[in-house]
């Protein structure tokens, strides 16, 4: 007697979790595949992948692999299973996704990753923030700053680098160290963090004991900058932005976080990736790709009017791998609603 | 055996009945089961294509064979929250003995026939620590094994510097992705491991020593049974059997992560006490246990067929699970006749 019930209760709840989801069987439907939705960078770019699949008319089904690429993985073959027409995905681990791209592979269905690629494999497409770029504005934008306080690029510079393994932390290094490079007065020290907020709040404060006349610090991710901004208030060392004693603060995400700083005249500039844009830019190249117009490999690719433009196009491995543009945000341009810092900005103030 | 002793308790002309009820009673995973799928298929046909139920079953594997070794400990009445950790160790372990030509291994480029055998002993040491300080010294299951699962979790670290570990050896990568057949090979072993350790369960001394141990560890020792040397065997076969998960794993995945196997503990000890397999000790079958994998496995991929908000997978997941051990509480209740 309670089986009866408690199947029933399972038949409910099941039945119940899937009214809503509209199966038209003449639309297309793709899967997106996010590796966690704990975040607001990854809430972020799911929101533009799911409008830019309303807009082009299709249906979408989004699973969450709640940081694990076993899960990932699984659900791939799930969405396979389902007929999706195409796959987007952000791999948790690059090497381990390989394998699912190769399983889409087998079925003939267009695989796009965003953000990162996959260490294997046949992508469509890949787009991504242009990080090279990002730590490249970082840097022009400090020697802007170092000159603005001596007359000339001189000064003492901290760089706090993500996790030294990852491509995105070696190119955000890179593009900031190649303009460096160019002013021999300017004296970089860099010590790794591992995006970790307290590594970077500890590092901050040592390097200031060793060095009390520092003149600035870059940091490879707002989320790193997220713990140097409360380390400097603690040992008074955040005078706002214009005053001498100011320490320029530079960053790469453009994090809502980050952003209120910047209002609030703490930190002085964050290169903003284009979050919001990475869905539609890789789903107008998907609709292309559904009418037979192939995807560019070299070059660039440009919008009027858009931020992320123009993208930079290379050829690797994997694929076409599309680079999109990053913004400097200062607090001229910090309310800008198309930053993906500021989105859903709007509904929570009213 | 439990089914035979209550059925002759109870008065005569009653005996069939209850000992169908019994049967019925033992196997109700089965039909839960059945129900999950049957309801999923009438929702979403392709359901039950299949591309999707070898997705399952080949799903199953890892986590299947990880669940043999928990419900073992969990028989003995013990309990083992490392091995998650074990199996991301042993994975990372196998990488790095060998894959060639990347910094973060060892570059001695091992042959899998030497490697796997090397972290099978591994994980037989996990388990044979956790089993000698739990048996013999007295420590809290939960609290060691928490703290193994955590020490393991950071040897993993250590091996693998952080970094992932990619592209296996053929031998290696066939045991986890290849197929034989249309039976994928992961497949083919977890049913392997399980009719053995079913056997050793039903019909071997060790086998049937864990149940009395799990039973009553008091009762065990005052019939001339050695507890203690029972205990280490369930841990050390839970350490070697996440192992084989964690080699399983990391074939499909042709890759090894530090953080692989996070969180599997949970998921396995969801699955062994869905398949009736009792958290108090020396109550339960493996087969069914089996059947609490699948159950977990078919919501999986059948949450993602019917486009079930993503947001929501979590809640509902959580929900079914939560609904299945009721039906396996109940039942208990059903058994005593009410």
């Amino acid at each position: 007697m309670y089986r009866g019930i408690i199947c029933a209760l399972i038949l409910a709840v099941i039945a119940a979790a899937s009214i809503g989801c509209d199966k038209a069987a003449t639309k297309i439907t793709i899967g997106y595949a996010a590796p966690s939705l704990a975040d607001e960078g990854q809430v972020a770019i799911r929101e533009g992948v799911v409008v830019a699949a309303a807009k082009l008319g299709w249906a979408i089904t989004t699973t969450d692999a709640e940081r694990d690429a076993a899960k990932q993985i699984n659900q791939i073959d799930a969405l396979i299973a389902k007929g999706v027409a195409a796959l987007v995905l952000i791999p948790v681990d690059s090497a381990a996704l390989t394998v699912a791209v190769e399983q889409a592979k087998k079925y003939n269905i267009p695989v796009i990753t965003i953000d990162r690629k996959t260490s294997g494999g046949e992508l469509l497409l890949t787009v991504q923030s242009d990080n090279y770029l990002a730590g490249q504005q970082a840097g022009e934008r400090m020697v802007v700053l170092l000159q603005g306080k001596y007359g000339t690029p001189r000064g003492l510079v901290l760089e706090l680098q993500g996790a030294l393994g990852t491509n995105v932390a070696q190119l955000r290094g890179l593009g900031f160290n190649d303009v460096m490079d160019k002013y021999p007065e300017i004296e970089v020290l860099s010590k790794p963090t591992d995006w970790q907020a307290d590594k970077g709040a500890v590092t901050t404060a040592d390097i200031l004991t060793a060095h009390p006349d520092l003149d600035g610090i870059y940091w490879h991710s707002d989320a790193i900058g997220a713990g140097v901004v409360p380390a400097l208030e603690r040992l008074g060392r955040l005078p706002p932005v214009g005053d001498p004693e100011h320490i320029f603060l530079v960053g790469i995400d453009g994090m809502r976080v980050t952003l209120n700083y910047i209002r609030e005249g703490k930190v002085d500039a964050t290169m903003s990736q284009n979050l919001l844009d990475l869905g539609p830019v890789a789903l107008d190249f998907l609709a292309g790709h559904f009418q037979g117009r192939p995807v560019p490999s070299s070059g660039q690719v440009e919008e009027a009017g858009a931020s992320w433009s123009p993208a930079q196009v290379q050829l690797v491995d994997t694929g076409p791998l599309i680079n999109l543009a990053t913004t400097p945000v200062d607090r001229t341009n910090v309310d800008d609603p198309r930053l993906w810092g500021n989105a859903g900005r709007g509904d929570q103030d009213q | 055996m439990e089914t035979s002793n209550k059925a002759g308790s109870k008065p005569d002309g009653q005996g069939w009945k209850v000992l169908s009820r019994s049967i019925v009673l033992d196997y109700s995973i089965w039909i839960v089961l059945a129900v999950i799928v049957a309801v999923l298929s009438l929702l979403e046909p392709r359901f039950l294509s299949p591309i999707n139920l070898t997705n399952i079953l080949l799903h199953s594997a890892v986590l299947g064979v990880v669940v043999i070794g928990e419900s073992i400990c969990l028989l003995s009445g013990k309990f083992d929250l490392s091995v998650g950790s074990t199996a991301g160790l042993t994975g990372a372990l196998a990488a790095w003995l060998m894959v060639a030509g990347q910094p973060a291994a060892s570059g001695w480029q091992l042959d899998p026939l030497v490697a796997i055998p090397l972290v099978l002993m591994v994980g037989m040491a996990i388990g044979l620590f956790n089993g000698f300080f739990i048996a013999k010294i007295g420590m809290n299951p939960l609290l060691t094994t928490l703290a193994t699962m955590i020490f393991v979790r950071g040897l993993a670290l250590i091996v693998t510097s952080g970094e992932s570990l990619y592209e296996f050896p053929a031998v290696y990568r066939f045991l986890g992705s290849g197929s034989l057949g249309p039976v994928p090979m992961a497949v083919l072993l977890l049913l392997v491991l399980l009719l053995v350790f079913h056997f050793i369960l039903k019909y071997k001394k060790i086998g049937r020593h864990i149940y009395i141990v799990g039973g009553s560890a008091a009762a065990a020792r005052a019939c001339g049974i050695r507890v203690e040397r029972v205990e280490i065997f369930a841990f050390v076969m839970s350490g070697l059997l996440a192992a084989v998960g964690g080699i399983l794993l990391s074939s499909r995945l042709n890759s090894a992560q530090t953080a692989s196997g996070t969180g599997m503990e949970l998921e396995v000890i969801a699955a062994a006490v869905i398949g009736g397999i009792s958290l108090a000790g020396g109550r339960g079958k493996l087969i069914n246990a089996l059947a609490g994998v699948l159950v977990i496995q078919s919501i999986g991929s059948g949450l993602v067929l019917l486009d079930v908000p993503a947001f929501w997978i979590r809640c509902t997941t959580g929900l079914i699970i939560f609904l299945a051990i009721l039906i396996d509480t109940l039942k208990t209740r059903l058994r005593w006749g009410d």
